[in-house]
């Protein structure tokens, strides 16, 4: 979640194009010569409160029949941002709900259509998905756009400014090369999209810069696999010693099962406990690759020379917090969501370094422009965020 | 009144630490001895309260200042009946522990009631709106997924496949209208007597059924109820409960990364899952009165639920053990009651039963 105000730090939104020009260099080249200072960096938010808040968000948006989940959705955003504090101050987010069930509605009303559509004529159906996929560049910068210029710190906007034909080649070239490739350019389509949401950032007139480096994202992907594959190793392994112990077990479980005709709780079990294994071998996978991809993207990252970042999070405990969250999740019937939310976000903060070079009230607004949350609302129905890249 | 904060000045990120103070209807804001800006508090544009994150209120022309006094400040807006006071009541929702009580077992109840009575609920009247043809292509690939993994291509002589689909044909007349295309299919299922409908009306037979049958009118009472979960929707209902499940759980554990793509495999892994024993129910009564209309006996459905429960063992049928084995496939999917055949068993003595399938012993 932390990802989210450094996805807004990556993703700054909407200064007009003329505004480039104008961008602040001067003191840019001062700042290179003052000694640098490590910004403190907190997060407040705690379970306890935020609990309170997110059973209204839920109770309010059944009550509405979904109506309210605009507004929770801000009220959510508004709880993590401006609980971050970067010097002492917050991050803001900005967009009205209004906005947002706006996109929602239409949003919803192009999934509708769609599956209308795609019913009376199947033909149609098969060729919708591809148009989506042809959209889908334009709904992530879009999304992109919103979701920076509604955000602030030091009442100062961030901004998004990349271009429509780079997003068609970072969201529909890049990946469709990896799928060509089985998947041997993944790692690299990924750090295209990283590049692209953070070259194209803005915050107020400064912009933000990185210089990924491929092989550290494919170095990432080879432990993630390594990890995983180990894992899936450990468990076959594992499964074939026990298997002798298992039969003696359940041979006579089966045959109790036979004569009273249940059958099918068993077989549930074995299914659910195979489908537990596949999960946690993906939660390993995650862990791993977010963990090493987050640690360089914020390694290389800066906002005009000034400020840079450091991110030092491990897989072990990423990988932990992914599982144990989603175990309480799943056994509280989702009661554990808050309490989840705000232990990933204190991690994902606590492992982070602002540093600054000079002053942090030198930074210059730009000009801003209306956005529609339409892009944002279009990508999170049809989920077009891909592989979360 | 006085808040202590920082001041931002519009368009840049200059910071100052200042004081607003409010006095009447009017405020001041300083910064040490200077004055800022002045004017009435009603115009000010103050942030909602939302737990304790630092409060903004915006100074038209100005800038904003920010203050984590968010008391005060609702003392303020309440002293003064500010606009900005009307979206209180939602910040006393969140904070009240009686309230979460509240709102915990609601939800649980919603919940636990949503899954249980709601989405099966829903479920059933969307499927019932939607048009058959709908899961045509769903059901063809997942008939060849099934060919792919576990099923084989039947090893019946055409002639028999041609009698039995001569057959089936005759009981898809017998249904009248239906909105549905029916076609049967023939698979070999190693090691397995079975049979399943896809929610398009595409029936699939296999060899170990056909083989297990003593008379064509069992193998029809099991196509009729097979056809009776198409008729009544069974599948396209399973389909539409695990896609809405799986969407509410995508949304409740939704941006937690490193969660939502594994629900997604979720819904796949409920379709699986077997029919309620309500549908069986209700495919078997669909079923028996198919059959008494066509002038077939209730008891032949007995007859062959009894064989595939491995009662043939009492009364020495014959069939081996391997055969048996493959009954039980049949029951893994299907689970047979002794209700189910007692059902069928005392509609039969209701219609004045021939006993048609010789169930001798039942």
């Amino acid at each position: 979640m932390w990802c989210i105000v450094l996805a807004k730090l990556n993703k700054s939104g909407s200064w007009r194009s003329q505004l480039e020009s104008t961008v602040d260099t001067a003191p840019t080249e001062q700042a290179e010569t003052l000694p640098e200072r490590e910004l403190s960096l907190r997060f407040l938010g705690t379970t306890p409160e935020y609990f309170r808040i997110w059973i209204v968000n839920v109770l309010l948006t059944v009550v509405t029949l979904g109506i309210y989940s605009a507004w929770a959705k801000v009220r959510n955003k508004r709880y993590f941002y401006g609980n971050t504090l970067l010097d002492d101050s917050p991050f803001e987010y900005h967009a009205r709900p209004i906005q947002i069930l706006k996109g929602r509605l239409i949003a919803v009303a192009v999934l509708v259509g769609f599956i209308l559509l795609s019913t009376l004529n199947p033909m149609l159906g098969a060729v919708l998905p591809i148009g989506l996929s042809v959209v889908a560049p334009l709904m992530i910068r879009q999304g992109l756009r919103f979701n920076s210029a509604m955000s602030s710190y030091r009442g100062i906007r961030f901004s998004f400014r990349g271009s429509v034909g780079e997003a068609y080649v970072t969201y529909l070239l890049w990946p469709t090369l990896a799928v060509f490739t089985v998947y041997l350019l993944w790692p690299l389509a990924h750090k295209k999209a990283s590049e692209y949401r953070l070259n194209h950032s803005f915050f107020g007139s400064s912009k933000f810069e990185t210089s990924l480096k491929t092989g550290r994202f494919y170095s990432a992907y080879f432990w993630a696999v390594l990890v995983a594959g180990g894992l899936l190793l450990v468990i076959a392994v594992l499964a074939a010693m026990l298997l002798p112990v298992l039969q003696a077990v359940m041979t006579p479980m089966a045959e109790a099962a036979e004569s009273s005709q249940k059958i099918g709780p068993l077989a549930v079990l074995a299914q659910l406990v195979a489908y537990g294994f596949i999960v946690l071998i993906g939660l390993m996978f995650r862990a791993v690759m977010t963990a090493r991809t987050t640690n360089h993207i914020y390694g290389v990252t800066q906002l005009a020379s000034r400020v840079r970042f450091a991110s030092s999070l491990t897989s072990r405990k990423l990988a932990w917090l992914y599982f144990s969250n989603l175990m309480a999740i799943l056994l509280t019937l989702g009661l554990a969501t808050p309490w989840a939310r705000i232990r990933l976000m204190r991690y994902r903060v606590q492992k982070t370094q602002v540093f600054a070079r000079g002053s942090m009230d030198e930074f210059t607004a730009g000009e801003r422009k209306q956005q529609s949350a339409l892009g944002e609302e279009l990508a999170d129905v049809f989920d077009v965020d891909i592989g979360g890249l | 009144m006085q808040l202590q904060g920082f001041f931002y000045a519009a368009g840049g990120s200059s910071r100052r630490e200042t004081v607003l103070e409010v006095e009447g209807d009017n405020y001041r804001l300083r910064a040490e001895d200077e004055l800022l800006a002045e004017g009435e508090v009603q115009i000010l544009d103050v942030s909602s309260r939302l737990g304790n994150i630092p409060r903004r209120i915006e100074i038209a022309d100005a800038g904003v200042f920010e203050t984590p006094d968010n008391d005060t400040v609702d003392r303020i807006l309440k002293a003064m009946d500010h606009d900005d006071h009307a979206g209180a009541w939602l910040h006393q929702l969140e904070s009240k522990w009686s309230l979460a009580a509240l709102g915990v077992v609601l939800l649980l109840v919603l919940t636990v009631g949503g899954v249980i009575w709601g989405v099966p609920s829903l479920s059933k009247v969307i499927a019932f709106k939607l048009p058959p043809g709908v899961t045509a292509a769903a059901s063809e690939q997942t008939l060849a997924a099934l060919d792919e993994v576990m099923l084989e291509p039947s090893r019946l002589p055409e002639s028999r496949k041609a009698e039995l689909r001569e057959r089936f044909a005759g009981l898809v007349r017998q249904l009248g209208e239906t909105p549905f295309t029916y076609q049967l299919h023939f698979r070999d299922l190693p090691d397995g007597a079975n049979a399943f409908a896809l929610p398009s009306g595409d029936v699939v037979l296999t060899d170990g059924l056909d083989k297990l049958a003593r008379d064509d009118r069992e193998i029809d009472s099991i196509l009729y109820h097979e056809i009776g979960h198409v008729e009544l929707r069974h599948g396209l209902q399973q389909v539409i409960s695990a896609t809405i499940l799986s969407a509410a759980a995508a949304y409740v554990a939704g941006d937690l990364s490193g969660s939502q793509e594994l629900l997604t495999g979720l819904p796949l892994f409920l379709m699986q899952q077997n029919y309620s024993r309500e549908a069986e129910a209700a495919a078997d009564e669909f079923a028996f009165q198919k059959m008494i209309k066509t002038g077939i006996d209730p008891v032949c459905f007995a007859s062959i639920m009894h064989r595939l429960t491995g009662g043939h063992e009492k009364h020495d049928d014959g069939l081996s053990q391997a055969q048996s084995e493959r009954a039980m496939q049949y029951l893994a999917s299907h689970p047979v009651t002794e209700d189910r055949i007692q059902r069928a068993i005392a509609l039969a003595e209701e219609v004045g039963s021939e006993r048609q399938c010789g169930v001798v012993g039942l």
